[in-house]
């Protein structure tokens, strides 16, 4: 990864952290995974991501690694959450450079971003976790099944990757993600 | 009926001493697309340091259904107390052949030189990135030998190839079987890095592997109902063995100064000169894609060298080991501010010198180290809820917490001619420090 694209992948990474922290008040890996996950699988913002099946749902290692270089670069700050239960990720001043230089690369994405904070901007990580694990269900499978079939099958396949959401759960976001178009 | 299990054959390996092999899985070694993986080195031009590193990924794919078994009986045999899984015999065998099967086909798609030019060198499709598992996958679907051997175990099994083709891209997620072929403990590295280390000579890739595969058990998170892979507190160590082996094989032979600029050397060899007609994409066709193998590299370089071709001088760095020189790098840990004068200070160098120089990262190498967290299953817990039975490796060891994974080294490389020495000169005279 040269000099140039890092800066303008860490500036729109920041400046995703930064509208996230607008909105809640604290948020950790799970968040930022899936809000980027949205971004880059659903809206088609262009990032290098290959996200794959893991324990919370769609992930990607490198995103992980880098948001851990970023945080070695000061740009963001990754502490514990108040509640002691998992991360809290804090944009740092020092992003601002990074956030200027991918501002043509931001500006080129705004009404993709909108639409991601607008629609999962509040929503906790668990629920995070099953949005973006349905929306992956259904993009790999999409071409096998058809109508309602295929809404049968995403139900149960997600019920038996996820137990611990129920079936009423589980449909009332499918038809949250197909309201918004996200299942097409 | 004839069972999947009735006959074997031994395969002797250096690694894992005799490996079994059955039937079906050696009408799959014995196609063409299989064997191609004999002339596919695992580590591709590291044997131009390492000079033992000839192995192949043939070897290591036998090497990786060998351990998955091994795994396995030891996780059905545990379960037997546990009950997390409570399978019946028929799902037990059915899930054994699953992963014997990826983990013999899981390397298929590789191309010659194994990661050499990966993420440059592949296709896209539908503006996704292609990677040596998505040609697992399509090899799985397209070679007619290896289908029909999978697809006829589907009306006993319930086995197609499909299904294993989307186990290997992880398109049809498997949350309790993945993690045994592709997770933080998974049975790929710990062949890998025994084998690497037995090959290269680099001790730091070895760990106590039998103790590894006997602790690993199935554990539930406490966030996560579906059982996964985990280990028990009895093999914190040989866990923490495991990723530190990571970690020094990253920095030791991944990551290696000089065998990275022969992957950055070989990569524009290949781009240029093989892979000229296609767009500098390894073609998308199987067949076409099959016929690619170490020895077509070496055959181009020859043949580069003799007909006095347009990339001669770059063979000739090939062939008889010329690469460019490191002649600086920054610290593994690099920071913002000592990034920033790294760039400015290249600039400065490709201006006076020329453009002559390579540039090298260590999140673009193979085999990145990264941590990965799972969970362990404590001898004596406070009480038998999960939260009290299962812990997050980070909470038992030390050691796993205090890894930095985030390993952004840079590096600079000169070639070797008559201005070698006056780059040298230039580049310590000049401001490097934050």
């Amino acid at each position: 990864m040269n000099q140039t694209y890092e800066k303008v992948l860490f500036g729109f990474i920041a400046h995703i952290l930064k509208r996230i922290e607008d909105i809640k008040s604290y948020f950790g890996y799970i968040v930022a995974q899936k809000i980027i996950y949205f971004l880059q699988e659903a809206y088609g913002v262009k990032l290098p991501y290959n996200f794959y099946f893991y324990h919370f749902g769609p992930y990607d290692d490198s995103l992980d690694t880098h948001l851990r270089i970023m945080k070695n670069y000061g740009l963001i700050d990754i502490g514990v959450d108040p509640k002691g239960m998992g991360y809290d990720i804090e944009v740092k001043k020092d992003a601002e450079n990074y956030i200027e230089y991918a501002k043509k690369f931001i500006e080129e994405n705004k009404d993709e971003v909108e639409s991601v904070l607008k629609h999962f901007g509040n929503y906790e990580p668990k629920d995070l976790e099953l949005a973006a694990t349905i929306h992956f269900v259904f993009k790999n499978n999409k071409q096998h099944y058809r109508g309602a079939d295929l809404e049968k099958v995403i139900i149960e396949k997600v019920q038996n990757l996820k137990p611990k959401f129920s079936k009423t759960e589980i449909e009332k976001e499918y038809d949250h993600l197909a309201k918004i178009n996200l299942l097409n | 009926m004839s069972s999947y299990f009735d006959k074997y054959h031994i395969f002797r390996d250096p690694i894992h001493g005799y490996i079994k092999v059955y039937d079906i899985e050696r009408d799959i070694i014995n196609t063409s697309a299989f064997q191609r993986l004999r002339r596919i080195k695992q580590l591709g031009p590291t044997n131009l340091i390492y000079h033992g590193a000839d192995h192949t990924r043939f070897a290591h794919s036998l090497g990786v259904m060998e351990l998955v078994s091994r795994v396995y009986d030891i996780l059905i045999l545990k379960d037997k107390q546990e009950k997390l899984l409570n399978w019946d015999e028929k799902e037990i065998q059915k899930n054994k052949i699953l992963l014997r099967l990826v983990a013999l086909l899981h390397d298929i798609g590789h191309p010659p030189l194994s990661h050499v030019g990966e993420g440059v060198l592949f296709s896209e499709e539908g503006g996704k990135k292609l990677t040596h598992k998505d040609f697992s996958k399509k090899i799985i679907l397209e070679d007619k030998a290896i289908k029909e051997s999978i697809d006829n175990l589907n009306s006993e099994y319930e086995i197609t190839a499909e299904k294993i083709g989307k186990f290997i891209t992880k398109e049809e997620p498997n949350p309790i079987l993945q993690p045994i072929i592709d997770g933080p403990l998974d049975v790929d590295r710990m062949d890998y890095l025994w084998r690497d280390s037995f090959y290269t000579g680099v001790y730091y890739g070895r760990f106590d592997l039998d103790r590894l595969v006997n602790t690993l058990t199935m554990v539930r998170d406490k966030f996560y109902e579906s059982p996964t892979l985990g280990i028990d507190e009895g093999g914190v160590y040989t866990a923490e063995a495991l990723i530190l082996a990571r970690y020094y094989m990253f920095l030791q032979v991944y990551f290696h100064p000089v065998r990275r600029a022969y992957d950055l050397h070989f990569t524009e060899f290949i781009k240029k000169t093989l892979l000229k007609n296609y767009g500098e994409k390894y073609p998308f066709d199987v067949k076409e894609y099959l016929e690619h193998d170490d020895a077509s590299v070496f055959n181009r370089v020859k043949e580069e060298i003799s007909n006095n071709g347009e990339y001669k001088e770059l063979a000739n760095i090939l062939m008889y080991r010329q690469h460019h020189e490191c002649v600086k790098g920054t610290l593994d840990y690099t920071s913002i501010k000592e990034k920033e004068i790294f760039e400015k200070n290249i600039e400065e160098i490709r201006k006076k010198f020329g453009a002559n120089f390579l540039t090298d990262n260590a999140q673009d190498a193979p085999n990145k180290f990264k941590k990965e967290r799972f969970y362990v299953k404590l001898r004596s817990p406070k009480s038998s809820d999960i939260k009290d039975k299962y812990k997050d490796i980070e909470r038992v060891s030390n050691i796993i917490k205090s890894l930095d994974e985030g390993i952004n080294k840079n590096r600079l490389y000169a070639p070797k001619n008559d201005k070698l020495e006056e780059v040298k000169r230039y580049i310590d005279a000049m401001e490097w420090e934050t």
